[in-house]
Parts: structure tokens; C-alpha cells; sequence
């Protein structure tokens, strides 16, 4: 790839260790560019919609996971195309903000970029797209609002919204309990949501996953699980109005951190030594005793006679409990981390109204719950399933219909689904396009041609002819004035979305077509690539 | 243009139709595989683990046989987690269940086939499902209500869940206590209170079912051998020496006399404990830790018996069976809860003695003893008791039962049938498919069993066609009999989770439409620690030893006659003496000063192989007939002078353990002996064979990245059949090259040409064609070898230009085979060029 040679033929060079690097200029840059970011959203194409097709991706581990959700099977796929790694962290994003539609945002960005390659071969400059795109962007973003309707629900009906997260988790592998998993979302939703605000912080909603058992056994739990058994199979396994002490300091004799040696040469002092030990053992217990806990949380292990003690003197304990999960239940709880014995007071004590241990089937699995915990309102979605694969799967659609409901929540502006808002976009963007003197205009009609993209995918997923369909679609919302005519995915016999009640958030949809455009602009801004040649 | 690559190197992606197929075919693979173990009449499978001692399992458990599959099919693996995942759910019918998916799926390529599209087929398949789920859930009987006739369908449920394994010669025996342990435990699905032993001996008909406790363990002796109206304490305690657990203390004494003392006074301690113990007054001690003999004999003397090491699972069942809790602290005896059961006694199984606690206070508890002539015998008895356990539990929470004998299946059929003659559109045809699937399973059970499937099977739909029929297969006369009369019947429960999760599982495959394999984890520092054990015979080789070991220093000479001989040793003048761009390598042309020399002259100075063949690696043992020279990389940092002195320093690069073989790296850098300059540096890769097998090596190079459209020289030198011998002389004297003895026991038909000479006879060809006959442009070279050249072929030279890099690749022209390929890095191009 040398540059410029001197007479002897030698090359001139500018980049350190030149000749190791592989370099792509000008069009060539944006094609290949292009070509990799097709790459990407061609594999998508298919999973887009109800009818989309699965991906079955083998991690590098041997494991396999099958799903359709976009942002998995991107995260998955192990790119190495830097362009291609753009695309991944565009479906990264729109999952982070909205959670939902990561597959269609990379459909849209492959349509973009296939449609400015068109133009890029008629010599359009691409920074003259770039700025055309950006315009087409903000006429479809403000049409979408305009097309836009509410969406009416309360708390007390949540049917709605269970109806609306049980259309998400159609599409998936879990259909199978759609019911029972929408109802368990919308009411983790609702019951972390602010409804004042029209707030809901997702992170209040730990999803947690344990393999053995059935999905009909998946439950929604009002407080946090930790995957810990009390310390003595016989110590009481609920505990109501628990007062926790959670401690970080083991139940064991002291260690003291300098070196020292205690000599044993009479037998006095063996004697001595043995009563302390004893006594040592039952202070420790009896402090937590007197403070007043009911449920002792240690994040290290006990000596077998502690063990013991603290089972005869009725004080339930849990040991090895992780960092992380003690902060939690500390944050959940109200209670405070206490290092040493002598530091133990009532008021750093959690409280909790359940403490109970739960076993599960026919294998000896027990998990502690700890429900309904003084501080915060944090819930736990407990998932269960007879293998790995179906567990991280119900932990996607889960999400995703969780950040529906949410979605719903803090905006309850939608607009309809079935590819009728981008049919309506295209045609709103279509007719703006004659308005714009200049070069931009084919950009923005060329816009218009991606946005029909995504109704095409979805015509074609479903088995449909898509341009048959599409132009069938568009006529009827140009002939009708109506916004709401989709693709017929489902074979319903109804092309108005409003009736076959598919519909998706406003912020999502416009979410889509702003990242998508952005993503664009970039790629087509790049025209130099210099990578090391990897041989 | 070329499309984008956007996987890294050895990820792999497969799209569309390809995908679907390779999915099929697996799922498939993995369906026929266990299809031949169903039915009362399947056979078994023999697995012979990979682990150490190769240990043999016979079975014909689906999950047990599909669980021990390394499967590297994706599709392949869900249809094994769907097989786990029955067995968790409800413990029967993992092979069913795999059976049908699989020819659900065989039925669903036979659709894809005739283009239509995967989505309408899971749709068909969803109806259908559905739809025979509702036409059992019609047909369902239900005995709940009437004890004697549920514990009768109890029966004949575990009868048939066991006539198709192991334990069919006695079915009825072991149906019988399987459904007394069930009905013991009250409707709780809790089978661990279940306990079963496992005891070499006798036959399986000498199997028992035993109410209480079975402990596997001896009574101490001197101890009572019967205990009637026990008190046991279950305890997790020391009691060997009760140490002093205040950390850092230690017993220093001047004189043995005080060393007598602290002894009496730990002596005394321990006495006290026991005491304590005894003081709860109890009759049996059981402890999780061991007793010494010191304790052992106090409660002996206390006439109580000790009972010591039991396991962790085995304490906690006691404690539960019993009621007593584990107590590590006996201060408190009151508050103590201690354990009852009516006789503990020793008993005899076989030739081993057991403790057996009977009339404890849970009286779900039981034990059931198998007997059986081998372990094999026995494991998979367990196995089979196991699934007849969790279906007979299950049946009891859902008392739902059909009959058996590929009756649910002919009924399902029927009505699915009906179905797809109701359904318009092309789900019909997968509705369809979908009965076609169900019929497989009756008949390949009548396959199984011997039968005429096909004649069968005809009977038996046109018995279906009554109302009320109850036909089915008997496997044992072979002919269509009715099921309601000899007593055959299967869980509802069992059958649905297969109807469901096979469905699922072909949906699951079916709607994949692209598979992506990530490059696979590399693990490779694993490697240098485990290994070795193949080729290194003594034990205590250690790999990090090796590793750091150094090689002498060494020094050659070399003249201008050496070089020359090598020149032609690879070739060069051979095909005509006055070659201008070759002559120099041999000769002072046109007044030069000195002769040229060869880049891979330097190869001559990487670690040389002793006379022998080999080269000397400490605490490796192998046959150095086997060692085979894998790779050649050389970077060439000053040209080579025409005669020099150099100094060489070697160190092991490298060391892969490859299962059946060793690959070991060495590095040697090459010295100017007098000005110091550094000249050169060789890594060579050699591969010891230990049985064959080549994997890759830490840097797999990838010849399918060739470039395929810039092919721009080929080369034909004619190889001399003396290449070998005269290539020699350059100092590789490694007898496999000259002597047809050893060539033979390394596995050639004649004495094999070196590798490095191929090499060199491909570097002087790129060096010729692409360096315009200048040796010093050649920076680095690197090359793989592939395959064994004999002398006397004729030599392929391919060489592609990539940059600054040139590609290239050996064939043997006689063979069609690519021997040796690599790249050579330049300095610059040739400005011609």
C-alpha cells in the first residue's frame, strides 16, 4: 500500500510501521464501509418482526444460544469489521434507551447506507447525503409526532398493558407463558414505577435466573433473593419481621492481623485458654442476641460450634453471602454493614416483613427470599427453566417487555406498528423532498426509499410478496388519509394496526430513526481507514 | 470488490437453507441415534467415557446417553438440553421426547422442500399440538377418587415406565416397590427421602424395599449391636483431638513430663465432652467426623453405641428421618433436640454389614436396596427405578393417566388428521406432517420390537377409526391387542411434557435461519502445565524446567564452499548451469567479490540435529524417527556474508502439548562472532509424533486467505533425485533422508527430501521472479510444512503478491498436493514489478 515511491523505488514513509498497515482511501473506504455495515443488517433482516426467524449462535465456549432479539444476537456475534462493531453499538444504545426494537434500527441503518451507496455511485458527495439524511430525519421525527396517540390505562386495569407486553413477548420463544410472564412484568413495572414522575428505574427490577424446574414456576418476588441457604439445615426456614444483622466479621475465633503465638506450657493455661475459647464463641453470639437480631447475614463461614450455638440460641444464621449481595440487602434493608462484634448497635440492624427459605422440586436447591424490606421497593423476577438456553432467553423477552411497560409509563404516546409509521414517514418525507433546492433532495427521497425498507422486511418475514404488499399498504394510506395501514404480519385480514392493536412507543420509534441517521452520517464521514493488516 | 469481512478468523456463519440443513441433519443424527432404545423391546447403548479409566456405562436412559454426548451441532445441543429438561420436569420420556422432535423436524425439511415457509409450518405445528393435547386431555382417565383403583394405575404406570428397561424381567417386583416407596411419601415430590443403596450381589429379584434408615456404615466394637427405643444425637464435631482454635497457639514445653501432662489434660477434655454427651442420655451417638479410639472406648463403656464418619447427606437425613437436630455444642442438654426411632439394629446385605434405624419418626422415609451381579447392572437399575420414582410422584399430584402402547399417539394422529382436513390454507400440510410425526412413534417402537410397522400400524388406524377403541401395540405377541385389558398405561403428565416440549423444541430449530459459530476460545496456556505425559515416559519431567532450559552456546564456521553446496542443494544452476540470476549464488560472476548467499542459508544454523537424527531436549524422551520439522520462520536482520564465524544462541520458544503429539518451538539467534552484530534469527517448529495427528499450532496461518485472482508467477524447477542427498552435505544429517531403513519405520516409502531444502527451493524461486534475483530484499520468511516431499518431484512454486508480502505455496505437481506454504516479507519491491 506504499504511497509515493523515490526513484529507487523505494516508498516514502509516513505512518509508523507503514508497511504493516493496510490502508483504504476515498470511495473505496466508503464502499467497503458500506458493504460491511450491509453485512451486519442483511443477518438482522430476517429476525425483524413476529414472524422473524431465530439465529442460532454458538459461543466461543461451545454454548449455544438461539434468539431473535437484535442487541443479543449482535453482542453474540464476535465482529471484527470496526464499521460492523459501530453497527453492534448502535443496537447496544437503542436497547440501553429504549429496550426495544434493537433489530430494527439496524435494519433502517442498513437500508440508509445501501441507499447512499446508489448515490454515492452517481458521484453525490457524501457529506451532501450526510446533511440530506439529517433533514429527512427531523421531517420523519416530526411527523411521528403528529401521527402519534395515546394510550389510555390505569393503575387499577392493567390489562392494557399486560395485552401490550404479552404482543412483545409473541414474537419470542416463550409464548408459551406469555400470559403469566406479561403479568408478572407489568406488575414489577408498576410496582417500582412513579407514577407521579412517570418514572421507572429499571435497575429496582433484578431479573435472576436458576436453572432446574419449569417456566410456569416463575414468580415474581417482592424483595431480593439470594442464592444461600441458612447455615444449619435446622434452623427455621421463615422468619417474619426479620431484623438482620449483617455483619462482615466470621464467626470464628480472632485473627489478629500482626503475627504472634500463644504458648501453651502448663496445663493451667491450656485450661484457661479452652474456657476463653468457649466463652469467646458465646459472647460473639450473645451480642448479636442482645442487640436484638432475628437473622444473622455473614459474608464469611462459621466454625462448626458457632454454627451450632447460634442454632440452639435460636438465631437463624446465612454464611458465605457474597459483596455484592450483602450491599444489597443492606441498601434493601435499611441496615448497615457492621465489621466487628463490638460494633453491632440496634439501630444498624435491616428489617425485612419475610425472611423465608424456599426449596425447589426435587432438587436440593434452596434459595433464602428476603420480601417486603424496609427501604426501597425493589423486586426480584425469578426465573425458572429447565436449561441455561431458555433462561437467558426468558431473561431477554422479560427485559424487553419490561422496558415496553416502561416505555408506556413514562410516555404513553405511541404510534401504530406493523411498519405503518415508517409507510407513513416515507410518504411524508417523499412529499417534503420537492420542497429542498439542491443535492439533498435525492438524499431525502433516497431516505424515503430506506424507510420502506423495514415494511418490506416485514412483508417478506412473513411470507408475503413485500413490493406487492408495500405498494398495496401505501396506496391504501395515501387513498384513505390514514396513517395506521401496516403489513398484515399475522394474517389477521386487517391492514389497520389499530384494530389488530400493534402498536409501539413514540420515543422508540423516533429513537430508531435518530440513531440509525447518526450512525449513517458517521459511516459516510469516514473516507480514510487504516488498520493493521492482520495476515 | 471483495464483501467485507466482518467475523473475526475463524468465526464461521452459516445463512438460510444451508443453515436450516445443517441444523436438520443434526437434530436429526441425534433422533436416529436414540430412536433405536425406545419401546419395551430397545435396545441398549454402550458409552465408554473419554475420562480416565475409560469407565463403561450400559444404558438405555435417552437423558443418560444424550447427556454423555460431546455434540458439536448447535442444533443437535437443544435437542439435547429439551431431553434434560423432560428429565427434570418429569423423568420419563426423555428418549420419546427426542424421537418426536426429530421427526418433526424430518417432516418439517420434507415441507421446506416443497417452499413453504418455515413460519406457516411452526404455525401448523402449533395447531396441531394444540389440538392433540385437547384430544387426550378428552380421553383422560381419572382414579383419584378411588384409592384402589389409582394405586392399580399406580401399578400399571410403573410397570410400563420399567418394561422398557433394565429391570423388564422383573417388573413387576420392582413396580411393586416403587409404588410402595411413592405411596409413603404422602404426595410429596420430595424423592430424597428416598433412599437407595446400591449392594453388588445376589440378583436383581433379591431387590428390597426397606421402611427407615439405612446408614452404611459399621457398629464400633464393643458396642451394642441392637438398641430398642433409641435416642440418637446427631452431631458435626471433633472428636479426635479437640484442638484449641484461638489462632497462633501452640504448646511449647521444656521437658516430657509437662508434655505427659497437657496430653492428661487434653485427655481430660475430652472425657468431659463425652460425658456432656453421654449426659444428654442417650443410647446411639452419631457423628459427621471421625471418633478416635480414645472416645470410641468411654462410650462403649457408657453401653452407647458410636456411630462414626458418616457422610454430609447421610446426617442430614438421619437428622430428618429421625427429628433430631446436629448439635456441635453440648453444654445445653435440655434444650437439645435428640432423635427417636424404635430399633436401630445391625444388618447383613450380602457380605456387608449395615445400620439400620427402623420406625423412625418421618415415616415417609425408606430405603430400597438393590441388588444386582455388577456395578453396571446396578447403575442403570437405579437409573430406571429413578425415572419410574419421579413418574409415579408426579402421578400422584396429577393422577391423570392414559393407556399406553402408541395408543395416545394413534389418537392424537386421528384427531390431528381431522384437523388438517378442516384447516384451509397450507398449514393444513404441516398439520399434516404433524400426524405423520406422532404415527413414527408406534412405529418405531413395533421396529424395535422386530415387527411388521407398517402392517401394524395400518391396523391400528383402522381400529382408531371406532369410537371408544383402546388398541394399541403389544410389543410381547406382536400383534394390535388392547391396551385397556393387558393393563398398559402412561402418565398424562409424561405425555403432554413430550407432545409440548417436542413441538417446542422443533419450533425452537425450525425457526433458525442462520447459524454463527464464534472462533473458538483459544486455550493455550493450559497447555505447557498438563501435557506431556505421552511423550515423556518418566514422571517427573517437568515442563517449566524444560522451558527454561538453555541451550550451549555454539559456534560454526562457514566458507564460501558451504554456501555453494547449499545453493545447490536447493536447486540453484540445476536446471541450467549459465543461469544469470543464478550463477552468483555459486560462482564469482562477472568479478564479483563474493559469491551471494541464500536468505535461508540461515537455516542451517538453527539447533542442529545430532548425527542420530535427533536433537537432545532434557527429561523428553521420543523416537527421533518421528520428529518431523512442522514450521520455519526466519527474519534476516543484516545480509549474509559469503564465509563468517557465528555464534548461536538457542532457547525453547515453545511447548505444546497436541494430545497425541508434542510441538516444541526453538529460537536461535545468530551472532557475527566478531563484531557481535546480530545476523539472524530462526524459529523452528518441530512436531514429535507420538501417534499422529496434526491440530494447529499456536499460530494457525490460513492459506484459504489466498488472495485468488493475483496469482502472478509459477515456477517449475525440476527436482533432482539426489536433491536429498546433496542437500546433506549442508550439515542436516538426519538419517531419515538418506537411509530407506528409518524412512521406512517413520512411515515412508523412500527416504523423504528436507524440509528445509523445499524451503529453500521455494524462497530462491520467489527470490528469483519477485526480487529480480536480489536475495538481500528478503526481510523475513515463514513457512508451514505440510506435507513429506520425496526427491525427484517436481516442485510448484505459487507465489502471490500482497503489499510488501509475498504468499506463496508449494505443490508437488506429481501428487497435486500442497506441501509447503507460507509468506516471505520484503524490504521493497523490485521497482519493476
Amino acid at each position: 500500500m506504499a504511497l509515493a515511491f523515490d526513484e529507487f523505488g523505494r516508498p516514502f514513509i509516513l505512518i509508523k510501521q507503514q508497511d504493516e498497515k493496510s490502508r483504504l482511501r476515498g470511495l473505496d473506504a466508503q464502499k467497503a464501509n458500506i458493504s460491511a455495515g450491509k453485512a451486519v443488517s442483511r443477518i438482522l433482516r430476517t429476525s425483524l418482526g413476529p414472524k422473524g426467524m431465530d439465529k442460532m449462535l454458538q459461543s466461543p465456549d461451545g454454548d449455544v444460544v438461539i434468539t431473535n432479539d437484535g442487541a443479543t444476537i449482535l453482542e453474540q456475534m464476535d465482529v471484527d469489521n470496526q464499521i460492523a462493531k459501530l453497527m453492534v453499538e448502535l443496537s447496544r444504545s437503542q436497547d440501553y434507551e429504549i429496550g426495544d426494537g434493537t433489530t430494527g434500527v439496524v435494519v433502517l441503518a442498513g437500508a440508509l447506507l445501501e441507499q447512499a451507496e446508489q448515490l454515492l455511485e452517481r458521484g453525490i458527495h457524501p457529506i451532501r447525503i450526510a446533511e440530506g439524511y439529517e433533514m429527512a430525519s427531523r421531517i420523519a421525527f416530526e411527523h411521528l409526532d403528529r401521527i402519534a396517540q395515546k394510550f389510555e390505562f390505569e393503575v387499577s386495569n392493567i390489562e392494557p398493558l399486560v395485552q401490550t407486553c404479552m404482543t412483545t413477548l409473541n414474537s419470542k420463544m416463550v409464548n408459551r407463558c406469555k400470559r403469566s410472564l406479561a403479568e408478572i412484568a407489568v406488575k414489577a413495572v408498576l410496582s417500582v414505577a412513579d407514577l407521579e414522575r412517570k418514572d421507572v428505574n429499571l435497575d429496582l427490577i433484578k431479573v435472576e435466573g436458576k436453572v432446574g424446574g419449569k417456566l410456569e414456576d416463575t414468580e415474581l418476588v417482592y424483595g431480593i433473593t439470594v442464592d444461600k441457604d441458612m447455615s444449619h439445615p435446622q434452623m427455621p426456614k421463615r422468619i417474619e419481621d426479620a431484623k438482620i444483622a449483617i455483619l462482615t466479621c466470621p464467626f470464628e475465633p480472632p485473627k489478629p492481623k500482626t503475627k504472634h503465638k500463644v504458648d501453651i506450657d502448663t496445663v493451667e493455661k491450656f485450661q484457661t485458654l479452652r474456657l476463653q475459647e468457649q466463652k469467646y464463641f458465646d459472647d460473639m453470639v450473645q451480642k448479636c442476641k442482645d442487640v436484638g437480631a432475628t437473622l444473622v447475614i455473614c459474608q464469611w463461614g462459621f466454625d462448626d460450634e458457632a454454627n451450632h450455638l447460634l442454632m440452639h440460641r435460636n438465631l437463624p444464621a446465612v454464611r458465605w453471602v457474597g459483596g455484592v449481595e450483602l450491599e444489597l440487602i443492606a441498601i434493601a434493608t435499611g441496615g448497615r454493614i457492621v465489621p466487628r462484634f463490638q460494633e453491632l448497635t440496634p439501630e444498624k440492624l435491616g428489617k425485612a416483613g419475610v425472611v423465608r427459605e424456599k426449596s425447589f422440586g426435587t432438587t436440593k436447591d434452596r434459595m433464602l427470599y428476603i420480601e417486603h424490606c424496609a427501604n426501597s421497593r425493589a423486586v426480584t423476577i425469578f426465573i425458572r427453566g429447565g436449561n441455561k438456553m431458555m433462561i437467558e432467553e426468558t431473561k431477554r423477552s422479560v427485559h424487553d417487555a419490561l422496558c415496553v411497560a416502561r416505555n408506556l409509563i413514562r410516555n404513553n404516546s405511541i404510534v401504530y406498528g406493523g411498519g405503518s409509521a415508517e409507510v407513513s414517514c416515507s410518504i411524508a418525507v417523499e412529499a417534503a423532498a420537492d420542497r429542498y433546492p439542491g443535492v439533498e433532495q435525492y438524499a431525502i427521497r433516497a431516505f424515503a426509499d430506506a424507510l420502506d425498507f423495514v415494511p418490506m422486511a416485514l412483508a417478506e418475514n412473513s411470507g408475503l410478496q413485500p413490493i406487492e404488499t408495500l405498494s398495496a399498504v401505501k396506496s391504501q394510506q395515501i387513498k384513505e388519509n390514514n396513517p395506521y395501514c401496516g403489513i398484515d404480519c399475522n394474517d389477521v385480514g386487517t391492514t389497520d394496526m389499530r384494530e389488530q392493536n400493534v402498536f409501539e412507543t413514540l420515543i422508540g420509534k423516533q429513537q430508531q430513526i435518530l440513531l440509525a441517521t447518526q450512525v449513517v452520517k458517521m459511516i459516510l464521514k469516514i473516507d480514510d481507514v487504516i488498520s493493521p493488516s492482520d495476515f | 470488490m471483495a464483501v467485507e469481512r466482518i467475523f473475526k478468523d475463524e468465526a464461521s456463519e452459516e445463512k438460510g437453507e444451508r443453515a436450516r440443513m445443517a441444523s436438520f441433519v443434526g437434530a436429526m443424527a441425534i433422533a436416529d441415534l436414540v430412536k433405536t432404545t425406545l419401546g419395551p423391546k430397545g435396545m441398549d447403548k454402550i458409552l465408554q467415557s473419554t475420562g480416565r479409566g475409560r469407565a463403561v456405562t450400559v444404558t438405555n436412559d435417552g437423558a443418560t446417553i444424550l447427556k454423555s454426548l460431546h455434540i458439536d451441532n448447535p442444533a443437535a445441543k437443544v435437542l439435547i438440553d429439551i431431553s434434560k429438561v423432560q428429565d427434570d420436569e418429569v423423568g420419563d420420556g426423555t428418549t420419546s421426547v427426542v424421537v418426536l422432535a426429530g421427526e418433526l423436524l424430518r417432516e418439517a425439511e420434507k415441507l421446506v422442500a416443497a417452499k413453504i415457509h418455515p413460519m406457516t409450518i411452526i404455525s401448523g405445528f402449533r395447531m396441531a399440538a394444540e389440538c392433540a393435547r385437547d384430544a387426550l386431555l378428552r380421553k383422560v382417565m381419572d382414579n383419584k377418587e378411588d384409592a384402589e383403583k389409582f394405586k392399580s394405575d399406580l401399578m400399571k404406570i410403573a410397570m410400563t415406565t420399567l418394561s422398557s428397561k433394565i429391570l423388564s424381567q422383573d417388573k413387576e417386583h420392582f413396580a411393586q416397590l416403587a409404588v410402595d416407596a411413592v405411596m409413603r411419601l404422602k404426595g410429596s415430590t420430595n424423592l430424597e427421602s428416598i433412599q437407595i443403596i446400591k449392594k453388588p450381589g445376589g440378583s436383581l429379584k433379591d431387590s428390597f424395599l426397606d421402611e427407615g434408615f439405612i446408614l452404611d456404615k459399621k457398629i464400633g466394637i464393643g458396642q451394642p449391636k441392637r438398641i430398642e427405643n433409641a435416642k440418637i444425637l446427631v452431631a458435626n464435631t471433633a472428636m479426635d483431638t479437640d484442638k484449641v482454635k484461638i489462632y497462633g497457639a501452640r504448646v511449647r514445653v521444656d521437658s516430657m513430663a509437662r508434655a505427659a501432662e497437657i496430653e492428661g489434660a487434653e485427655k481430660q477434655k475430652m472425657r468431659e465432652k463425652v460425658q456432656k454427651i453421654i449426659g444428654h442420655g442417650i443410647n446411639c451417638f452419631v457423628n459427621r467426623q471421625l471418633i478416635y479410639n480414645f472416645p470410641e472406648e468411654l462410650f462403649a463403656d457408657a453401653g452407647i453405641l458410636a456411630i462414626e464418619h458418616a457422610d454430609f447427606d447421610g446426617i442430614e437425613r438421619l437428622a430428618l428421618v429421625t427429628g433430631g437436630e446436629i448439635a456441635s455444642t453440648f453444654d445445653n442438654p435440655e434444650s437439645v433436640k435428640l432423635g427417636h426411632c424404635k430399633l436401630i439394629e445391625e444388618i447383613m446385605i450380602g457380605d456387608d454389614k449395615l445400620i439400620h434405624f427402623s420406625g423412625v419418626e418421618m415415616g415417609q422415609a425408606c430405603t430400597i436396596v438393590l441388588r444386582g451381579s455388577s456395578h453396571h447392572v446396578l447403575d442403570e437399575a437405579e437409573r430406571s427405578l429413578h425415572d419410574a420414582l419421579c413418574v409415579l410422584s408426579q402421578t400422584v399430584n396429577d393422577s391423570r393417566v392414559l393407556l399406553g402402547g402408541g395408543w395416545p399417539e394413534m389418537l392424537m394422529a386421528k384427531e390431528v388428521d381431522e384437523l388438517a382436513r378442516k384447516t384451509p390454507g397450507k398449514k393444513s400440510h404441516a398439520i399434516d406432517a404433524f400426524s405423520r410425526a406422532l404415527i413414527a412413534i408406534p412405529s418405531t417402537i413395533a421396529d424395535n420390537a422386530g415387527l411388521d410397522s407398517a402392517e401394524l400400524i395400518a391396523q391400528l388406524r383402522a381400529e382408531h377409526q371406532k369410537e371408544g377403541c383402546t388398541a394399541g401395540i403389544d410389543v410381547i405377541t406382536g400383534s394390535v391387542g388392547d391396551m385397556a385389558e393387558l393393563g398398559i398405561s402412561e402418565a398424562f403428565k409424561v405425555k403432554q411434557a413430550v407432545l409440548l416440549s417436542a413441538t417446542e423444541a422443533a419450533e425452537m430449530i425450525l425457526r433458525v435461519d442462520e447459524i454463527i459459530t464464534c472462533a473458538p476460545r483459544r486455550r493455550e496456556d493450559r497447555m505447557n502445565q498438563s501435557s506431556i505425559t505421552l511423550m515423556a515416559n518418566s514422571s517427573e519431567f517437568d515442563p517449566q524446567l524444560f522451558v527454561s532450559h538453555k541451550f550451549p552456546e555454539s559456534t560454526y564456521t562457514y566458507t564460501e564452499r558451504d554456501a555453494v553446496i547449499y545453493a545447490l542443494g536447493v536447486g540453484a544452476c540445476g536446471k541450467d548451469a549459465v543461469d544469470a540470476d543464478e550463477l552468483k549464488y555459486v560462482y564469482h560472476e562477472n568479478g564479483q567479490q563474493f559469491i551471494q548467499v541464500l536468505p535461508t542459508f540461515s537455516a542451517l544454523f538453527s539447533i542442529r540435529m545430532s548425527s542420530t537424527g535427533g536433537l537432545h531436549l532434557p527429561g523428553l524422551e521420543y523416537d527421533p524417527r518421528l520428529l518431523l520439522h512442522g514450521q520455519q520462520y526466519i527474519e534476516i536482520y543484516k545480509p549474509l556474508p559469503s564465509s563468517a564465524s557465528v555464534r548461536t544462541e538457542a532457547c525453547i520458544a515453545g511447548l505444546h502439548d497436541k494430545g497425541k503429539a508434542a510441538i516444541i518451538e526453538i529460537e536461535t539467534k545468530c551472532f557475527h562472532s566478531e563484531s557481535g552484530e546480530l545476523l539472524f534469527m530462526n524459529r523452528m517448529t518441530a512436531f514429535l509424533r507420538g501417534a499422529g495427528g496434526f491440530s494447529k499450532s499456536s499460530q494457525p496461518f490460513s492459506y484459504s486467505n489466498y488472495p485468488t485472482n493475483q496469482a502472478s508467477a509459477a515456477k517449475i524447477p525440476k527436482g533432482q533425485p539426489f536433491a536429498a542427498l546433496l542437500y546433506r552435505l549442508s550439515g542436516d544429517y538426519n538419517p531419515l533422508h538418506s537411509d530407506p531403513e528409518i524412512a521406512k519405520v517413520a512411515g515412508f516409502s523412500r527416504p523423504i527430501l528436507h524440509g528445509l531444502c523445499t524451503l529453500g527451493f521455494a524462497v530462491r524461486a520467489i527470490i528469483k521472479c519477485i526480487c529480480r534475483g536480489d536475495p538481500n530484499m528478503v526481510k523475513s520468511i515463514s513457512g508451514r510444512f505440510l506435507l513429506h516431499v520425496y526427491p525427484g518431484e517436481t516442485l510448484i512454486t505459487e507465489m502471490w503478491i500482497e503489499g510488501l508480502r509475498v504468499i506463496y505455496q508449494v505443490k508437488v505437481k506429481e501428487r497435486n498436493r500442497t506441501v509447503l506454504s507460507g509468506y516471505v516479507d520484503l524490504h521493497r519491491l523490485a521497482s519493476s514489478l
